[in-house]
């Protein structure tokens, strides 16, 4: 099971904990709230049987382990970005209609980003935790959009 | 000239369809269900750059995917049961109103495949006919652009609220209001 926390942009609780899809048929359902917090954890990750993984080597130091914890927990934490790429087959009309069921989102913006893909040969069309990032590139294959996820720089 | 109705259940009927559309219909549950991997990699493409994550999302997300493209290749082929002719030289369709979503993307999907199993380029798309070389490219291109206009016409039906005729010409009425969901899909 992979834990992640979440920033997103759409307004959804800056610290709210998600549990990763199960991989295993172990985990929470998609997107459910799962109760292990990694900003409170941090203090004692390895009091946390299932934490982060630890990416540091035995006999570090604590200072360095939770340096080395915090930046792993920093690079877990960083939001995903959906991006949406040109092809030369897909109606743009047909574009703008996906993007408004998928997202919800009202016409002229849904029309911004088409033009964006269009011109520029993709847009980064949603912003946010992984696993709903995931199941927004789902949606946009299920419709045969190019979509790619790739992890922010931010 | 083609002529598409929504009834009062929502259902859609195609009427005076000329025969090579007729035909391309035909041919959607098969292309879009093509294992030549060029049409496979179009539908179910990459999506991540890490190797590691990639194989999770080939493990887990591409099997629903490719359940849901397999659900889409019976609704179609059963709603084209009903293709029909309504003249001597053109033929009838009717699609469900609940098939329109799974209708709309199966076009779409037979359209990237005709694209990659013709090897047609980018600036094919937008070239006339006779400039695009073969006659097999020309007519996959053909067939491309006979299917953006069944889609696009289809697209306008599901908008519309009304029973009655969809018009073939630009519809003020499109774009208002909010989007529905796709019922077709799982997710």
């Amino acid at each position: 099971m992979r834990r992640v926390t979440t920033s997103e942009r759409t307004g959804d609780d800056a610290r709210a904990t998600w549990c990763a899809p199960s991989r295993s048929g172990s985990g929470g359902p998609l997107g459910a709230p799962c109760s292990w917090d990694p900003l409170s954890a941090r203090a004692s990750a390895s009091a946390v049987p299932n934490g982060p993984p630890r990416v540091f080597a035995a006999g570090e130091s604590t200072e360095s382990e939770s340096e080395t914890d915090t930046a792993t927990l920093t690079r877990l934490g960083r939001p995903w970005h959906v991006v949406v790429h040109d092809d030369p087959v897909t109606l743009m009309t047909y574009v703008v209609e996906v993007f408004r069921e998928v997202f919800g989102y009202p016409e002229g913006r849904a029309r911004k980003l088409m033009l964006e893909v269009h011109h520029k040969g993709r847009s980064i069309v949603w912003t946010g935790a992984r696993e709903r990032a995931e199941l927004y590139v789902t949606k946009l294959q299920a419709r045969h959009l190019l979509a790619t996820l790739e992890r922010s720089e931010d | 000239m083609l002529r598409v109705f929504r009834d009062e259940a929502g259902n859609i009927e195609l009427q005076a369809l000329p025969p090579i559309c007729a035909d391309t219909l035909i041919r959607v549950p098969d292309l879009i269900g093509s294992d030549d991997p060029r049409v496979r990699s179009r539908l179910l493409p990459r999506v991540y750059d890490e190797d590691d994550e990639e194989e999770q999302w080939r493990r887990y997300a591409t099997p629903e995917l490719e359940h849901l493209f397999r659900s889409r290749e019976e609704i179609v082929q059963k709603d084209l049961a009903t293709l029909e002719q309504d003249s001597a030289l053109t033929f009838r369709l009717v699609i469900a109103g609940q098939h329109l979503p799974a209708w709309i993307a199966a076009l779409n999907a037979a359209r990237l495949a005709l694209f990659e199993l013709n090897e047609l380029r980018p600036q094919d798309m937008e070239s006339d006919l006779p400039e695009v070389e073969g006659d097999g490219r020309q007519l996959a291109l053909f067939r491309i652009h006979n299917l953006a206009l069944i889609q696009e016409l289809l697209m306008r039906a599901k908008r519309r609220s009304e029973p009655g005729e969809v018009p073939l010409d630009d519809d003020p009425s499109e774009g208002a209001g909010g989007a529905e969901a796709d019922d077709d899909l799982p997710f």
